[in-house]
């Protein structure tokens, strides 16, 4: 059978179990709080594998072994930050967000944030950041799911002869909106969830082969790979890869801290059935991750060795984000390819899932109520169109910008997440003399650097020695955020209930 | 309250860092230029050119990083008289071997600037990064599994839940 049939065969098989979770979930889904936080009824496994894929997103399939290709072990320091990153997280949060959702009966971060700062102001600044990031990010991972599907097309028409070979985007944005669309109104969160936990099976059992299929790709497989890399570029097998010392541990920073300020894993953590299930899905996270990571390490060390020993012709590549689908499609077997495929899908997918999931709720339910009390009506109804206009805003946005400018607006999104939210959860949740301002200011302050750093890269400027903008971010956040609350006198304004929690 | 302090300074030492780094200026590109044979790939070139002077940069960056890190876990501790010593071991023993790896990793690429061994084609710099410096948290992640109903959740927190 055709290698192209089988590849293709697994990509719809996926997009229809896509349907169905979609419309199994649906079943689940009563009210908003099944929409937003699955009920608060996840178990150990589904949180823990949930938590790790949902940050490994289509990044971990392609982004991050098209960095290890373009510079060697470099993007090694965004794998050694995450498990301190994942640490972090659950130290910091595990605890107060779980049990602050339990007391209050919160559906979204903002609401956790309302409840310790009890600052509406604080409220409306923290759903915009989420607004902002979680809009820039919906737009790459619609873009990167259309362009992989556009491929695979191609692919077939050139292999069958037929002339349909697609040159717009424009078909392919409308397949992936629909299905994605389908199974996010439908299902909201748990159909998420279940998607990252479909995806994470997938990516830890297709890692571990994928490693095997990479050292043997390469005659002599992993040492012959480091010595072939090495002998070109000393540099590249170093520590710092060729990117330098500065910019790895910016990277370093960035994504271990920055593990604190990402939504759509965060809310993770008032989804769990009881606080005690964070005891688990944290080894359960952090294994399931360093596993994945092989998929990353082996295809990039591969592809590079290939290429610089003349074995792979680079005529076929885009950009070095096609490392990871030219590896697929001619060093591994078509099933193995199909699987991950479907697993990248499921890897984009459920990542966008989560962010129109949050982008939904700050829409209907966070931003309303900086201004009332009150929460609309029908508010699952609003919630479902409000997916709706989401995803179609970010589908325009795929077709609208250039592939260039949509990874800038991903890095951007990361960065937002990071710098604005990770000071106010980190710091906030557990630091009684936190003050509201300082979190406002914070948050303005995050804003502000990652936008200066999104336009001075627009108009071809660069950070020296490679920092990462949402570096500068973080840091700058975190430190004001500090500074202003042990400078200023606090006010007691945490309720009761709260206060317990961050004594406990 | 001291504890914030601490972050408050090693945060501000960071800022610090950086921004001194930043404000001197890149010479030429040094992080990473074009491969001259392959598209899409770059290369280091010579570490003596583009490191040798940012190691210490390195070392006060990376280190203030690890000790924000390891004080921020302080934070998700129970703070009770009998858990003191407890999590002072961990974090002193836990956080000291994290600098002290990471230290070792930059000294030794220091060392290996102008001749690297390479032992199965990677510097011990780089080994020592994947194999011991990439593990460490798995310390803290068996201290929050294993002691979690010491140190991290007490009944009462369970009490508080419906």
């Amino acid at each position: 059978m055709d290698s192209n049939f089988i590849i293709i065969g697994f990509v719809i098989a996926y997009m229809l179990i896509c349907i169905w979770v979609g419309l199994w979930a649906m079943r689940r889904t009563k009210d908003t709080s099944d929409f937003f936080v699955a009920g608060r009824n996840l178990g150990v496994l589904v949180a823990g594998i949930a938590m790790f894929s949902s940050i490994m997103s289509g990044f971990g399939f392609v982004g991050g072994p098209g960095l290890v290709f373009k510079m060697g072990l470099s993007s090694f320091w965004i794998l050694i930050s995450t498990p301190i990153g994942f640490c972090l997280a659950f130290f910091l949060l595990a605890k107060p967000i779980r049990l602050i959702a339990e007391k209050r009966n919160s559906v979204s971060l903002p609401d956790i944030v309302d409840a310790r700062f009890q600052s509406k102001t604080l409220r409306f600044h923290v759903s915009a950041a989420i607004l902002f990031g979680v809009v820039a990010y919906l737009a790459v991972q619609i873009k990167a799911m259309a362009t992989v599907l556009r491929d695979i097309w191609n692919r077939l028409c050139e292999s069958q002869q037929w002339e349909l070979m697609a040159e717009t985007l424009l078909p392919f944005v409308i397949v992936s909106s629909a299905v994605l669309v389908f199974y996010c109104v439908t299902g909201g969160i748990i159909a998420s969830v279940y998607t990252d936990l479909f995806q994470g099976i997938i990516m830890v059992i297709a890692a571990f082969l994928i490693f095997i299929a990479a050292s043997m790709a390469v005659e002599g497989g992993f040492p012959e790979m480091a010595r072939t890399i090495s002998e070109d570029d000393r540099e590249a097998m170093g520590p710092w890869g060729t990117f330098g010392i500065i910019a790895c541990l910016s990277w370093h920073f960035l994504f271990a801290f920055g593990v604190v300020g990402q939504p759509h894993v965060v809310t993770k953590l008032m989804m769990t059935k009881k606080l005690s299930d964070a005891r688990g899905a944290l080894p359960l996270t952090i294994a399931g991750y360093s596993l994945a990571a092989l998929l990353w390490i082996g295809i990039g060390l591969a592809m590079r060795t290939l290429v610089l020993q003349g074995e792979f012709d680079i005529a076929n590549f885009e950009s070095q984000d096609s490392a990871a689908p030219q590896f697929l499609l001619n060093y591994v077997s078509p099933w193995l390819a199909g699987i991950v495929f479907a697993g990248l899908f499921a890897a984009i997918m459920s990542t966008a899932d989560g962010f129109l999931n949050i982008g939904s709720a700050a829409v209907v339910h966070d931003l309303p109520r900086c201004f009332s009390d009150r929460p609309i009506d029908r508010q699952l109804l609003w919630a479902r169109v409000a997916t709706l206009v989401l995803a179609i805003l970010s589908a325009v946005f795929a077709m609208v910008f250039p592939s260039k400018l949509l990874g800038m607006l991903g890095i951007f999104g990361f960065g937002v997440f990071a710098s604005t939210l990770a000071p106010v959860f980190g710091f906030g949740l557990n630091w009684k003399h936190a003050s509201p301002l300082a979190a406002i200011v914070s948050v303005q302050a995050g804003i502000l650097i990652n936008v200066a750093d999104l336009v001075n890269k627009l108009n071809g400027g660069a950070i020296p020695y490679g920092v990462a903008g949402g570096t500068i971010g973080l840091l700058v956040s975190s430190t004001v955020f500090i500074g202003i609350s042990l400078f200023s006198k606090p006010k007691d304004t945490i309720p009761d209930d709260v206060a317990k929690i961050m004594d406990c | 309250m001291k504890l914030w302090w601490l972050l408050f300074a090693a945060f501000l030492g960071m800022c610090c860092t950086l921004g001194f780094v930043l404000l001197r200026g890149e010479e030429g590109k040094l992080h990473g230029i074009d491969h001259p044979a392959v598209p899409y790939v770059s290369i280091g070139g010579p570490a003596e050119e583009r490191t040798e002077d940012l190691i210490l940069f390195g070392a006060a960056f990376g280190s203030l990083q690890l000790i924000t890190f390891v004080t921020m876990l302080r934070l998700g501790f129970r703070d009770t008289a009998e858990n003191q010593k407890s999590i002072a071991a961990i974090l002193w023993g836990g956080g000291g071997v994290y600098v002290v790896f990471f230290l070792a990793i930059l000294v030794q690429y220091s060392f290996e600037i102008s001749d690297p061994d390479l032992p199965f084609g990677l510097p011990w710099s780089a080994w020592l990064a994947i194999f011991i410096f990439w593990p460490i948290p798995f310390f803290f992640i068996a201290i929050y599994a294993f002691a979690f109903k010491r140190l991290v959740f007490e009944e009462a927190d369970l009490a508080s839940e419906s």
